[in-house]
């Protein structure tokens, strides 16, 4: 009964469904890439090198000949794997920072509050270029980076739900039970937290696939001849007047992605908690 | 007044503190990159001897507890040593730069403000109207969208299409319009959103239900009662999001060929130009605790309410 009028509720929102819709295009995508793609992603073509889109090449070729198409099929694989690495990352670390600092307060909260203050005095992409630099470049490493710069803003938003819930009785009870903080956090704090993080999961995911693609464009993601979406558009902005098609396309797929993914996040927040504040 | 005077100075302590922390965390970083300058600029066929002589002028033998210190108190006199790759001091370089990057930045502030804030007032007083959903639907495409495509499309249209503005580089205001169009689109989102839902929060407060009441016209009492207190958070949120812009910056500026800071801190990156990087990130972490520490003084004076924590 309830569900049904929350399904209701979604399809009388097409821009969720929209999304949801998206979604689903890039995942196949990235599932079905070598099925769909004409061509592979590093084969390379001499012969045709800055071709405009046409039969063989849908989207056109690069200063090498590469397929472009077949390109941004398979970079929706990195660009997927490695926002899911860099959400993943930073909402284990925010969320667990979340929970210590607003269960334990005190000494730990100062702490973590203050490292998360630090954190954001330096720009998160200055920050994460400085981190891949020290890693050296590559998807992996960008995953990284990135969670070690956006992991702070979990932290804020479970801190103060904590907080908020550790006065509720039935915490004070299991207290006066004896339970561990441990057992606590287990068993009362986290089932509570699921909707907050799985809306905060679902709105970073969108934001941590477009700083990575970023990190790509300045050459630092997965390196050539790996169809990362930031650095096949960088590398077509010298071909602008001639080619195009090179920086359009990654470009497109990029937002496609983006805002498939946002406006399925903004649906699930509807239906979960409608009144949270992000 | 007392203890707003105590609240900024406590925020300004913290602040230092930061300043303090951040130094030792890009210190760290660029200590522990596996390239070491000296190897990345010389020729292998250069004698260990002369390697070292070279490593002993740019302190690069001392243990990294000592270069720390030694950085610190340089940075402290306005010594931010000199460019491995150039030979320039990393002070001119960055006083070069510096200029560009905050016109930049500081025009796309502008333009974010002067579209975000009356769209929406707008889009919140047509609640649900056919302008806020379309707005609404605009906004989370330009947050979907990276700047640098943005900045792409832009230049394909306005520079090689017809050339309304060049195309990179900087020459004279017209040069300004892309990179600042570019920056400041992609987050106009968020301050539309904000200003959408403080406007809807306030609309619904006694105070302005009283001021209807009172026969006040409807344009008066959006404009002195609910504009006014929504704007609190907004204005706030006008020093909190420079910072981002700036990081924002380093992407534009490199689709751009813009000649300020994020530039020289791409090729600093990529020549592991230690004190470049180094000077950089700490002038913009500078900036970034300053313009916090203003946001939270802002807030602080205009919402008492703030400084009891």
């Amino acid at each position: 009964m309830k569900k049904s009028r929350k399904l209701k509720l979604i399809l009388k929102k097409p821009l969720f469904l929209i999304g949801f819709l998206m979604m689903a295009v890039v995942i196949l995508a990235a599932i079905f890439a070598p099925q769909i793609a004409p061509h592979g992603y590093a084969e390379q073509n001499l012969a045709m090198k800055l071709q405009a889109p046409c039969a063989e090449f849908p989207l056109g070729t690069d200063r090498y000949g590469r397929c472009i198409f077949s390109r941004i099929l398979y970079g929706s694989r990195i660009a997927l794997k490695v926002g899911l690495v860099a959400v993943v990352i930073e909402s284990v670390i925010g969320v667990t920072l979340g929970i210590v600092a607003g269960y334990y307060g005190k000494k730990a909260d100062r702490v973590i509050m203050f490292v998360t203050d630090m954190i954001w005095s330096i720009p998160p992409i200055i920050l994460a270029m400085a981190i891949v630099l020290l890693l050296g470049p590559s998807a992996e490493n960008v995953a990284i980076s990135v969670a070690l710069v956006t992991w702070a803003q979990f932290t804020k938003i479970v801190r103060a739900k904590v907080q908020s819930m550790k006065e509720l009785s039935y915490i004070e009870a299991a207290r006066v039970y004896g339970e561990s903080d441990l057992q606590i956090i287990l068993r009362y704090i986290l089932p509570n937290l699921t909707s907050t993080i799985v809306i905060l999961t679902s709105l970073a995911l969108p934001s941590a696939i477009l700083s990575t693609t970023s990190m790509g464009f300045l050459g630092l993601g997965a390196q050539e001849p790996l169809p990362d979406w930031g650095m096949i558009l960088s590398s077509g902005i010298e071909f602008i007047k001639k080619a195009p098609w090179i920086s359009f396309w990654p470009g497109l797929a990029i937002v496609w992605t983006v805002l498939g993914f946002n406006l399925a996040a903004e649906g699930l927040k509807e239906l979960l908690d409608p009144r949270m504040k992000v | 007044m007392s203890d707003v005077a105590k609240y900024i100075l406590k925020r300004l302590l913290t602040g230092v503190l930061v300043v303090l922390c951040v130094t030792i965390i890009i210190f760290g970083i660029l200590q522990a990159m596996p390239g070491d300058p000296i190897d990345l600029m010389v020729d292998t066929r250069v004698s260990a001897e002369k390697v070292a002589e070279l490593k002993a002028r740019w302190g690069l033998d001392k243990p990294p507890v000592v270069q720390y210190f030694y950085w610190l108190s340089n940075i402290c006199r306005g010594d931010f040593g000199t460019s491995i790759s150039t030979k320039q001091e990393v002070l001119y370089l960055i006083q070069q730069r510096l200029p560009y990057t905050l016109m930049l930045t500081g025009a796309a502030m502008i333009i974010e403000y002067l579209l975000a804030i009356p769209l929406g007032l707008v889009a919140a007083v047509r609640r649900d109207g056919i302008l806020d959903k379309f707005l609404t639907v605009v906004m989370v495409v330009l947050w979907s969208m990276p700047a640098f495509w943005l900045g792409v499309l832009l230049i394909r249209q306005f520079a090689v299409k017809n050339s309304f503005f060049p195309i990179s580089g900087y020459s004279g205001l017209k040069s300004l319009v892309l990179p600042a169009l570019t920056l400041a689109l992609p987050s106009l989102a968020q301050i539309f959103r904000l200003t959408r839902s403080e406007v809807l929060d306030v609309m619904e407060e006694k105070h302005v239900e009283t001021a209807y009441a009172k026969g006040i016209s409807d344009k008066m009492v959006l404009v002195r009662h609910v504009l006014r207190n929504a704007l609190i958070p907004v204005t706030v949120t006008f020093f909190l999001n420079l910072p981002w812009l700036i990081g924002g910056a380093v992407v534009v500026e490199n689709v751009f060929g813009w000649p300020g800071m994020g530039q020289l801190l791409w090729k600093g990156i990529s020549k592991q130009d230690f004190p470049i990087v180094q000077g950089i990130v700490f002038v913009i972490a500078v900036l970034t605790v300053i313009c916090n520490l203003i946001g939270d003084i802002v807030s602080g004076i205009l919402d008492p309410r703030i400084r009891m924590e």
